[in-house]
């Protein structure tokens, strides 16, 4: 009982909230509140109470903002300087996830005067909107997490047509942070090596054929004249400006604050400042930069609340592989874990690669402060862990970051965004026990069912797996079942 | 995936909203938690909370180890065969870990999912009544709020469309599956009192000679008038919010299923193409080829190969289960300020006339629910509704704030179209919402148009017009006060390792 009292108070004390709310407001509203933490604490005890306590304020902050209204929102809008001067990395993640969990309201600018209430299928770029949060598509297997199939985006439609929609299920975001950062490593030292080779080439006066290998993945080739021009043509799996692209089915972005840009404009006609300000009117709508949907509000997303909600995502935990108990099972999971590599299944799905610097930043576009993380003290738990003997820090993502053709069986109706209608990037295994259904549009219900639609690059893996005798399939996806996210307690 | 372990135990009782010292907490002393109850766990709470969630994980983490080694494993489990039910082979607690696993069973191919035997794509829009496949297991479409909750939007069923279109469609967001089992018995006993008002009826005027005219009137709720004619026939061009047929049908929207076998065995068949043994015998001696297909073989009218899909067995657990989960509660704000205003807003529940329909509560008489199966003929399973399954229970005064009742919502509620399997009952009619647990399901309104609970009070029309207006006219302060109390509509706090 002691113990649980001392436990109690050093929570209590050691929530953010309390040093937030004795200061004064300043130029916002803004305040954080305990709703959302990195931190998990060492106990179940400890854990549990710490759910409850959240929960007893995401309760208490409903009724707030209920007898006040917009309370819950501009509690969530601090100006950009305030995220640096007020708030801390433990702060953005909570407000960050209040903002993910957040119903958008019209008031506060929820969908577009030129798009329906809402709409399942999308109408070309503009989007539906065709959920009120972020936490609506992404809660499987806990916060962030992965979408039913029920909770698939039917992109780039015609807004009433199921058939002219490309169907994409939601993924989790675990990790997400360090997807990035591998990402940018792996695009810097790809574009370093071409621009090396190209000034090699023009200095010796000599063709270069570069082989582009980073960190183990090889993305093909460049062939280089004297006089620096660049042939393409044998790149593989990656765009011709070298950046890797780790998130989207396709790969199609490279930054977690587009991520949130896009998906809040298509899912909810919440446009941010600088998206409306700065895209394509086909994405935005036709109406003035400072409303292009034309809703009647301007500054829907202000700039600092997509840096809360890129921070939230970045700071997200990283999966865990947890073997199953029991000796039966473990000779399984030690078995399958060879077979993923003997049916080559790696070949794709990289089980891990090399990282060098754990800090996210994320650069302000308009003369605010930077900020930046060190994941690996400020991310939440379960984070990365160095190798104790080497310090070596590896990403467990189970993916090359690479776009790969996987034959006719999975192909969509049509190319996407100069992506073939084959192609898709690998998709990291790493949680995949707590992210089901599998596959682009989410059509395979178990594992098995995703291996066995593999085609194209994959057709020899997948025949190879096809071809073993029941018995020897169980192996793989015990293995497959361990890959999961770590526990966490929390009050649904 | 599981949902529940037997009684995942809440952190409030039933009796939370009696007697709650009023304690200044939260937004009066910053920094100390908001705690429900003014106070935090005890110990021994926590323990029990934590050992439930660390409970349910570790047997998730075993049943799918156990189904990556032997593949249908899962299957097998969520298989129930009336017959054993019926040969007393399993308890009521057994029977809520079986309709458990039925609710998170992901269906697939091998389990008869859709109509061929392959992984196809899901399908959003319906075609007409033979539905379509939305998604893999009920969980999908109910998790907000925690397991056994309500759809987001996204969740939406377009149903009896065109299998193309959404303008060709009606929507519907999937409600929360809470305290059915109180709902189920409340609608059973409302039904048998109609119809013995009814047959009384009939007798006098079989006696007297003269037509005789009754009100209908139940539980307090006032079903209009019918009148009983003395050659046995009745006219009920009078009666009002149910069909002639006096049965009360407290599940769907619109108020079409009269219990729960009968609305898992509709949602398994339209989102999954799921077909249910009792319905396929059904089909055999009527035949009924719009909602089941026109396969060759009465016993797999799908031709997917697969029969029985869902067990009659598996049915009766599932809604043995459903009728056992917990019941929403009210939690009301911690802070004093938050707590008078939240006291304010409960008597504007009645003063505006919200009450009127969305009744606060209706009195249980039996505390026992037998479900009774459809083909073998076996005695009920009889279910002890304040005893068996998951805690919090409430008490026979059943506080669900709604009248059981089918009313007119105007035409800005209305569907597009009727619903195609009950032409019966008008695009703009409603059964009324039940509003316990409201705070945890949002979107509201039968599409989920509504984000918040004031935006879902405004689209009221036709009967609820009035107190909508009175709702509107209201001082901002006092109708924020009704949006307090309204949040107080909730969930008992609980534990959970997210799955």
């Amino acid at each position: 009982m002691r113990h649980l009292v001392l436990l109690l108070a050093a929570v209590t004390v050691g929530c953010a909230t309390d040093d937030a709310a004795d200061e004064p407001l300043q130029s916002s509203e803004a305040r954080s509140f305990p709703v959302f933490s990195p931190s998990r604490p060492d106990t179940s005890a400890a854990q549990g109470l710490q759910a409850l306590q959240q929960d007893a304020w995401r309760r208490e902050l409903r009724f707030m903002d209920a007898a006040d209204p917009g309370f819950a929102f501009r509690s969530v809008r601090p100006t950009y300087g305030e995220l640096e001067d007020r708030f801390s990395p433990e702060d953005w993640f909570s407000m960050g996830g209040q903002l993910f969990t957040m119903n958008f309201t019209e008031a506060q600018g929820f969908g577009g005067s030129d798009l329906p209430s809402m709409s399942r299928f999308h109408l070309g770029q503009r989007g539906g909107p065709d959920a009120r949060r972020c936490s609506a598509c992404h809660w499987r297997g806990g916060l962030a997490g992965a979408g039913d199939a029920a909770d698939n985006a039917f992109f780039r439609g015609d807004g009433e047509t199921e058939s002219t929609a490309l169907v994409r299920n939601p993924p989790p975001l675990f990790g997400a942070g360090w997807k990035q950062r591998l990402g940018e490593e792996m695009t810097a030292e790809l574009q370093f090596r071409r621009d090396d080779a190209i000034a090699f080439a023009r200095a010796r006066g000599e063709d270069v054929r570069l082989h582009l290998e980073v960190r183990g993945v090889s993305f093909g080739f460049l062939s280089i004249s004297r006089d620096g021009t660049v042939d393409d043509t044998d790149l593989e799996g990656i765009d011709a400006d070298l950046i890797v692209r780790p998130f989207g089915w396709k790969g199609a972005f490279a930054d977690l604050r587009d991520v949130v840009e896009d998906a809040s404009n298509v899912h909810h006609g919440m446009q941010s400042s600088w998206f409306a300000a700065n895209e394509d009117p086909a994405r935005v709508g036709e109406g003035p930069t400072n409303d292009p949907d034309q809703d009647g509000v301007e500054d829907e997303l202000s700039d600092a609340q997509v840096a809360l909600m890129t921070m939230f995502a970045a700071m997200q935990d990283v999966p865990v592989e947890l073997p199953p108990s029991g000796s039966g099972l473990l000779l399984l999971y030690a078995r399958g874990r060879q077979d993923f590599t003997t049916l080559g299944c790696a070949e794709c799905h990289v089980p891990s690669i090399e990282i060098e610097d754990a800090h996210y930043n994320l650069i302000s576009r308009t003369g605010g402060p930077d900020l930046s993380i060190n994941l690996l003290e400020a991310g939440a738990q379960p984070r990365l862990q160095p190798d104790v003997i080497t310090g070596e820090l590896r990403v467990p993502l189970y993916s090359d970051l690479k776009r790969h053709a996987m034959g006719d069986e999975l192909a969509e109706p049509r190319d996407d965004a100069g992506v073939a209608a084959d192609v898709f990037l690998t998709t990291p295994l790493w949680g995949i026990a707590r992210s089901r259904p599998y596959l682009h549009d989410g059509r395979a219900p178990t594992l098995e069912d995703a291996i066995v639609l593999h085609g194209g690059e994959a057709q020899a893996s997948r025949d190879a797996f096809v071809a073993l005798p029941e018995d020897d399939r169980a192996p793989l996806r015990v293995f497959l079942t361990s890959l999961t996210r770590g526990e966490r307690l929390a009050s649904p | 995936m599981l949902q529940r372990l037997r009684r995942l135990r809440p952190l409030l009782g039933s009796a939370a909203l009696v007697a709650l010292p009023v304690l200044a907490t939260a937004a009066d002393s910053p920094g100390s938690t908001p705690w429900p109850t003014g106070a935090p766990p005890t110990d021994a709470q926590l323990a029990a909370l934590v050992d439930d969630a660390l409970g349910l994980l570790s047997l998730e983490r075993f049943e799918e180890f156990r189904e990556s080694k032997e593949k249908g494993e899962d299957s097998g489990h969520s298989t129930v065969f009336q017959e054993d039910i019926d040969a007393g082979r399993y308890n009521a607690d057994e029977l809520f870990a079986l309709g458990d696993a039925v609710f998170g069973h992901e269906f697939r191919a091998a389990d008869g999912y859709a109509d061929v035997q392959a992984v196809v794509p899901g399908r959003r829009i319906h075609d007409g009544s033979r539905g379509a496949l939305d998604t893999f297991s009920c969980a999908g479409c109910h998790s907000v709020g925690g397991p056994n909750g309500a759809g987001a939007a996204t969740q939406n069923a377009y149903l009896f469309g065109d299998g193309s279109h959404q303008s060709s469609t009606v929507i519907r967001n999937s409600p929360p599956v809470l305290g059915l089992g109180m709902v189920q018995a409340l609608a059973r006993e409302m039904s048998l009192d109609l119809q013995r008002a009814r047959d009384a009826a009939l007798d006098q005027a079989e006696a007297s000679g003269d037509s005789v005219l009754i009100q209908l009137r139940t539980k307090g709720v006032e079903f209009g008038t019918l009148t009983a004619r003395p050659n046995g026939s009745v006219d009920a061009s009078e009666v009002t919010g149910i069909d002639a047929d006096l049965i009360v049908k407290p599940f769907g929207w619109k108020g079409q299923f009269p219990d729960l076998r009968r609305a898992i065995e509709d949602a398994a068949r339209v989102h999954f193409g799921i077909q249910s043994g009792p319905q396929t015998e059904l089909h055999r001696d009527g035949p009924m080829p719009e909602l089941l297909g026109d396969g060759p073989d009465w016993w797999d009218p799908d031709a997917d190969g697969v029969q029985r899909e869902l067990e009659e067995g598996s049915l009766t657990a599932t809604a043995i289960y459903l009728a056992t989960l917990e019941v929403p509660t009210i939690v009301p704000p911690s802070s004093a300020a938050l707590r008078d205003r939240w006291a304010h807003g409960d008597a504007l529940f009645d003063e505006v006339g919200c009450a009127d329909c969305h009744t606060r509560s209706l009195g249980l008489v039996s505390t026992l629910w037998n479900e009774v199966p459809d083909t073998t003929g076996a005695a009920p399973f009889v279910v002890a509704l304040f005893h068996d399954g998951e805690e919090p229970k409430g008490t026979p005064k059943v506080n669900l704030f709604s009248d059981l009742k089918r009313h007119d919502m105007g035409p800005e509620l209305a569907d597009p179209h009727t619903d195609t399997d009950h032409p019966n009952i008008g695009a703009q009619t409603w059964l009324t919402r039940p509003l316990w647990g409201l705070a945890e399901s949002p979107p509201y309104l039968h599409d989920g148009r509504a984000a918040t609970i004031p935006d879902a009070i405004l689209a009221h029309g036709g009967e609820g017009e009035d107190s909508r207006d009175r709702f509107a006219a209201l001082p901002a302060s006092d109708q924020s006060d009704l949006h307090v109390f309204l949040l107080s509509l909730s969930r008992a706090p609980k534990l959970r390792a997210p799955l």
